[in-house]
């Protein structure tokens, strides 16, 4: 047995054995997107690379077996640069969204593309459960957002944006009538949170913490809940039913109200500090520099002063969100804001790093689609231009339009995007797309093969849909097609997949480390709140 | 999707029967049963492709793969002629570029178009035709032409044209050997047939017939002169051989009288009539042979033949390439003999141990310990494979030695079997060397007819027997991992070493991949004892090394040389130093996979470990003299250029990484680079060289990095806006100068319309319309035509 380590950890595994599997052995994972289980390695991806420091020499750990004297270290400097590179090299080649940009441009992050797949499946129930995941009053916000998502969804290029807000309304409004009650998460450890301000910033933050299962009571000075959304300006817009009701729905989870209670009259700063272990300030643009003074926290502009992405303030049991932090008019961005700020108070009090809602790697395509790209992405989506809701009462969608409205979504985010190790390791590694960008993009050119599109845009040719269908010994089966540069994956003389028996297509599917290779037909799923 | 409907006329299943039955039907036959469709069809018909899927064990995904991979496959079909422009480092530098666009316009073929109007002619780009002595050169179907210029490509397509109409073979010689008056030796290498050998075989055949003469006119492999071609020389009995330089058909009567007097009285009237007739017919006087004569005490030519040393290419221009007569005549077989009489297999390897000898395919592992480790390795059968995969633009050592010397490879392929104890072989030759094919070809049949090759050859009990297997147009077949997989009809895309072949080679038997010089040096060291060769070279790089000499060079050539040789003398000594009276810059050695040595480290001995030191490496012997009027950006460029097209797209490193470089060295060159785009030039270099998977991708980098270590103040100029070799088109711009006489020439051969004429004036360039195809400067009788770069003259 070869005398190696890995990590300066002595390893115990027979000659043959891949440095892969060793360092799998001893519970190290070394990244990698070309190898799968039962298959013979190909050594093309090259993000498995590990040095052997004796050598200074970088080995794919794939197709490496281990060999007396190896002393294998997994991120040495050397590695991370180069498994960076390697990455930063696909991705540059790489074409496609990670996210829809209508997600990005939501201010709250919304999985509009899972909404829509969802309502368009009939799925009321799970679309209810994403839309709630990430905007605490849906019916309100369908109801008076500007709809930023909207500005850049893909399908304005061809017709009409998807009427994703009508959607949002379509949805909140369905999780009123049918009045669900939302269950705490109730495996955490509890804390005691103060929220001061029941605007939507407050009511977004009262309502991420509440879930994360803690002990949250909201302040507002007003006798009333609502803060801005009651502004006189919404009135006719925004029904006072709706919002009452909307506000209910949280509060029931089990949120302590106090109305009338105003910092530095009613109730001091001191006190709050002394009975809470957080304390969140949401109170809205005009007390900002009180606030400040009050509680002796830095200024910025005209807000408090705060961590980006968290929220925090110059005390660290103190976090500020919406207008006392920035004034705006978008209630989108003040739940935002409220929900980022209740996330972080969440790892606070954790004691998880602070960092506020996570963001992962987002691939993007650069620029406007052509029009072949557009052709290509309408091919999967209804054809017809917006639909109009045709009864009453005005402006609402019944089922049948809202399921036909939805599904005009191109789906232009990826259908691997959750699943992709792309992806993942971009994120792990903090690769970026724009490193090594070339001079022209790619396009958006799929080859489809019934309900199975290959996209060459995101295929890394790692060849595991090739191995899957030579080891199934499938003569109609894929092949690399071309080489270098412009080397895909194709069935021989483009025949269709009906040639190869289909449990080897599903495995070839499976085997996909990107979204190139996907099923249309089968929904992408993502992880849903309960 | 449904599969495309076939609009392709039916194919004749005679003809593919015969293909599969001559190619074979098994699935590593894939390579050659294709090849066989091409050479029929001039591309790969859809229908052929099912019916041979239908009626072989290759299966429609190995098809798939296989046809794609290969360049020289097409699946469109093609013009009546394939007219291939060689764009090796050679032709490169002597502006084949321009001869692309050339033969472009005068086809008038638009952009993404290849194949002219008519549907006769279509052009295509090619890697390396192995004559970069002629350069630039232009390849129609199977007829080379050389020296091509911007100006004479229409000649060319018409001449070729001119030839198809020509029907008949050459006249066969009848003389018998009894009474010939001596031999008339041609050179006929596949640059020599380029350079007009052929016709020059053809008139003295014609001439010995009608003047009845008993002389023997005998084909030779290359001399290696190929700065002098067409060669030509007459032996004849107890007087010394003369020997005739670039010499042309019209020459030959006179060439011919002087060493074959008439023998009647009216024949040598009729001669002296019709060369008085000529004289009144024709301006210029007939060309006598001195004009031509090159005496062997020539100090020239002395020098170029007296540094070398010739081992590989032993006998050199003496031997008849297919008699194996006068191969044992010269001493062939007898290493081989020696091996299998009184060696045992340990010794030869002793033998080959202590020679010293190290593969000459460019990494330089040490044969002997390759030899016992296949020897050693458990697992049967073994087998040998020599790759003859020559893909390096401006490097043709191995075609001439397959042309030349085949028997010797055979020979050393022979005794490396014994020695490692394999039972079968493969000649891995690429399908641009046509000639190279089929002088092996036939010279496996003599070897087979004479018992050099088959069962208990030469009574020994060895048996053994050799395959060839064409290339089908992928530089990276080169690497010994994917040339075995092509050898099994596979995509040759590398795989991860270890294991070694010599461990896990064909069909995962031990397999020993050696380069062609290797095997031709064997012979040598078993016949002249290890310690004659060790007594050569350097402390660590023994014996000879063949290049391939070309570029900016007086005398390019193939040529063999003792290694510790320093680059300034081959340069210099053996190659007559540069051209035109220009100045070294640099040398380009080992192609794609080498770097650039500036003049001023032309000290350097041809030695593996000097050579990398200076960020070159042996590679497999192209050696490419480059003058001041090169850009080394632009050289940078053109070989990142061709291992990026050449990549086979396996690894992340080699298929995007040598393509972003590609696009900052593009950028540079077309005025677009920044100081950034050098900064990431030298980011991205050494991390691909680390992190590819083949030799391919790992020395990539190697010639932007040597042009960058030494010529960095070029990338620095043309961040500037400069180029200051006058070569990057984008960074010039052609002007007329005071001294312009108004001869008009330079308009009547602007193709672009740039030039007006205006007779007895100062003409101007419109830089607008200007292609930079450098014509008019050639053609300015006064040199009034001048290159600007940044307002500064270059050139």
């Amino acid at each position: 047995m070869p005398n190696i380590t890995i990590n300066q950890q002595p390893l115990d595994v027979p000659a043959g054995t891949t440095l892969l599997e060793a360092a799998q052995r001893m519970g190290c994972e070394i990244p990698t997107m070309c190898a799968g289980k039962g298959l013979p390695h190909f050594t093309s991806c090259m993000i498995c690379m590990v040095e052997d420091i004796r050598t200074g020499k970088l080995l794919p750990a794939c197709s490496t077996s281990v060999m007396e004297g190896m002393r294998i270290v997994t991120d040495s400097p050397a590695v991370l640069d180069s498994r960076r590179t390697a990455l930063a090299l696909l991705l540059g080649d790489h074409l496609g969204d990670c996210e829809g940009p209508c997600r990005r441009a939501c201010p709250a992050g919304m999985d509009i593309p899972a909404m829509l797949r969802h309502i368009a499946a009939g799925e009321m129930d799970e679309a209810r459960r994403v839309v709630l995941r990430d905007i605490a009053l849906p019916s309100v916000l369908g109801r008076i957002c500007p709809a930023p998502c909207e500005k850049v969804c893909r399908r304005g290029h061809h017709d009409t944006p998807v009427a994703i807000c009508r959607l949002k309304r379509f949805t909140g409004d369905f999780n009123l009538r049918n009045n669900l009650p939302r269950t705490p998460d109730t495996t955490a450890a509890s804390g005691r949170v103060a929220v001061v301000g029941a605007g939507p910033a407050g009511l977004a933050a009262a309502q991420a913490l509440r879930r994360s299962g803690h002990a949250v009571t909201l302040f507002d000075r007003q006798p009333v809940a609502g803060g801005n959304l009651r502004h006189p300006e919404l009135d006719g817009i925004l029904p006072h039913q709706v919002l009452d009701d909307e506000i209910n729905l949280i509060l029931r989870q089990g949120i302590e109200l106090r109305l009338g209670a105003e910092i530095g009259v009613t109730i001091a700063p001191a006190q709050l500090l002394e009975q809470f272990d957080l304390i969140i300030l949401a109170t809205g643009a005009e007390d900002a520099a009180a606030m400040a003074r009050q509680w002796g926290l830095q200024s910025a502009g005209e807000g408090i002063k705060v961590e980006r992405h968290t929220g925090r303030t110059s005390d660290e049991r103190v976090f500020a969100c919406g207008n006392v932090v920035r004034p705006g008019r978008l209630a989108v961005r003040a739940l935002a804001q409220g929900r980022t700020a209740g996330m972080a108070a969440d790892q606070a009090l954790r004691h998880q790093p602070v960092q506020g809602r996570p963001r992962g790697y987002d691939h993007r395509i650069p620029g406007r689609p052509e029009p072949e790209e557009l052709r290509q992405w309408l091919q999967d989506a209804d054809p017809s231009d917006r639909v109009e809701p045709a009864g009453k009462p005005a402006d609402d969608y019944n089922d049948d339009e809202a399921r036909r409205e939805a599904a005009r979504c191109l789906h232009c985010d990826c259908r691997a995007r959750d699943a992709c190790k792309l992806r993942r390791y971009a994120e792990t590694y903090g690769a970026s797309q724009q490193a090594w960008r070339p001079d022209q993009r790619r396009h958006y050119h799929p080859t489809r093969y019934g309900q199975i599109i290959y996209d060459p845009g995101k295929c890394i040719a790692c060849g595991l849909c090739i191995r899957v269908m030579e080891k199934a010994q499938a003569p109609w089966g894929l092949s690399f097609i071309g080489r270098g540069m412009d080397v895909r994956v194709g069935t021989p003389f483009n025949a269709s997949l009906e040639k190869i028996p289909a449990p080897v297509v599903a495995a070839a599917l499976a085997v996909c480390p990107t979204g190139a290779l996907t099923d249309t037909g089968r929904q992408c799923h993502t992880e849903i709140m309960p | 999707m449904n599969e495309q409907i076939i609009n392709e006329p039916p194919v004749d299943p005679t003809v593919l029967e015969s293909i599969l039955d001559q190619k074979g039907r098994e699935a590593s036959d894939v390579i050659a049963v294709l090849q066989g469709i091409q050479a029929h069809y001039n591309y790969l018909p859809e229908p052929a492709l099912r019916y041979i899927c239908d009626h072989s064990a290759i299966t429609p995904a190995a098809l798939a793969g296989v046809s794609t991979f290969y360049t020289q496959f097409r699946h469109k079909p093609a013009g009546r002629h394939i007219v291939s422009v060689c764009v090796g480092t050679a032709c490169h530098v002597k502006g084949a570029g321009r001869i692309v666009e050339a033969l472009r316009r005068h086809l008038r073929l638009e952009e993404g178009v290849d194949t002219d109007g008519d549907n006769l002619f279509t052009i295509q780009e090619v890697n390396c035709l192995g004559c970069c002595t002629l350069a630039p050169v232009v390849q129609v179907d199977g007829v080379i032409y050389g020296y091509a210029t911007t100006d004479n490509v229409g000649t060319i397509l018409n001449d070729f044209l001119q030839r198809e109409h020509e029907t008949g073979q050459p006249p066969q010689d009848a003389l018998s050997d009894s009474n010939i008056l001596g031999d008339i030796r041609v050179g006929l290498g596949s640059c020599c047939v380029a350079s007009g050998a052929a016709e020059i075989a053809d008139a003295l055949r014609e001439r010995a017939a009608r003047t009845g003469t008993p002389v023997r006119i005998r084909q030779v492999g290359c001399i290696g002169l190929c700065y002098e071609e067409p060669l030509l020389e007459i032996v004849m009995r107890d007087r010394p051989s003369k020997l005739y330089t670039r010499v042309k058909p019209e020459h030959i009567p006179a060439i011919f009288h002087k060493h074959f007097p008439s023998s009647t009285r009216l024949e040598r009237f009729r001669q002296h009539l019709r060369q008085w007739l000529e004289q009144l017919y024709t301006d210029d006087t007939p060309p006598t042979a001195r004009h031509f004569a090159v005496d062997a005490r020539d100090p020239q030519l002395a020098s170029y033949l007296d540094p070398q040393m010739h081992l590989a290419t032993e006998s050199s221009g003496l031997l008849d390439p297919v008699s194996l007569d006068e191969y044992c005549g010269a001493g062939g077989f007898e290493g081989l003999v020696r091996a299998l009489r009184t060696l045992k297999p340990a010794d030869i390897m002793d033998q080959i141990e202590h020679s010293g000898l190290r593969g000459r395919g460019g990494g330089g592992y040490p044969t002997g310990r390759k030899w016992r480790e296949v020897a050693a390795a458990p697992g049967r059968p073994k087998f040998i494979v020599c790759n003859g995969d020559e893909g390096d633009p401006g490097a043709f050592m191995d075609r001439m030695l397959l042309e030349s010397y085949p028997f010797r490879v055979i020979e050393g392929m022979l005794i490396a079997a014994r020695a490692v104890g394999a039972g079968q072989g493969f000649l891995y030759i690429r399908t641009e060397y046509p000639l190279a094919l089929r002088r092996m070809e036939q010279a496996l049949a003599i070897c087979r007819a004479g018992g050099w090759l088959g069962q208990n050859i030469a009574g020994s009990g060895l048996d053994f027997d050799l395959r060839i297997v064409e290339g089908a147009g992928a530089f990276v077949c080169g690497e010994e991992t994917a040339l075995l997989a092509s050898i099994e009809g596979r995509r040759g895309m590398p795989r991860r070493r270890p294991p070694y072949p010599s461990q896990q080679g064909l069909q995962g038997c031990p397999t020993l991949v050696n380069n062609t010089e290797t095997f031709t040096l064997a012979p040598w060291i078993m016949r002249h004892g290890p310690a004659a060769f060790a007594a050569i070279g350097t402390e660590h790089s023994k014996g000879t090394k063949v290049f391939a000499l070309a570029g900016k060079i007086s005398r390019g050539g193939l040529i063999e040389v003792p290694m510790g040789m320093t680059i300034r003398q081959v340069i210099n000594d053996v190659g007559g130093g540069i051209a035109d009276g220009r100045r070294l810059k640099a040398v380009q050695i080992g192609g794609p996979s080498g770097g650039c040595i500036p003049a001023r480290l032309a000290d350097t001995p041809i030695d593996y470990e000097a050579l990398v030191q200076a960020g070159a490496m042996m590679g497999s012997g192209g050696l490419v003299a480059l003058d001041d009027t090169d850009c080394m950006v632009e050289i940078a460029r053109y070989f990142l250029a061709f291992t990026q097209h050449e990549s086979c797209g396996k690894c992340t490193f080699c298929r995007i990484g040598t393509r972003r470089m590609l696009e900052l060295l593009e950028g540079l060159c077309a005025g677009r680079g920044t100081r950034d785009d050098i900064a990431r030039l030298e980011q991205l270099a050494p991390l691909v060289r680390q992190g590819s998977l083949c030799g391919l991708g790992q020395t990539a980098p190697n010639p932007a990095l040597t042009t960058l270590r030494y010529f960095r103040e070029e990338y620095e100029a043309h961040v500037q806006g400069i180029c200051p070799a006058g070569q990057c088109k984008a960074l010039i711009e052609y002007c007329v100068n005071e001294d312009c006489i108004g001869c008009t020439r330079c308009a009547q051969r602007c193709p672009a319309d740039a030039i007006a004429a205006r007779p007895y004036q100062r003409h101007e360039i419109d830089s607008a319309l200007c292609v930079r195809c450098d014509a008019c400067r050639q053609a300015c009788p006064t040199g009034a035509i001048v290159v600007k770069s940044g307002g500064r003259i270059v050139r």
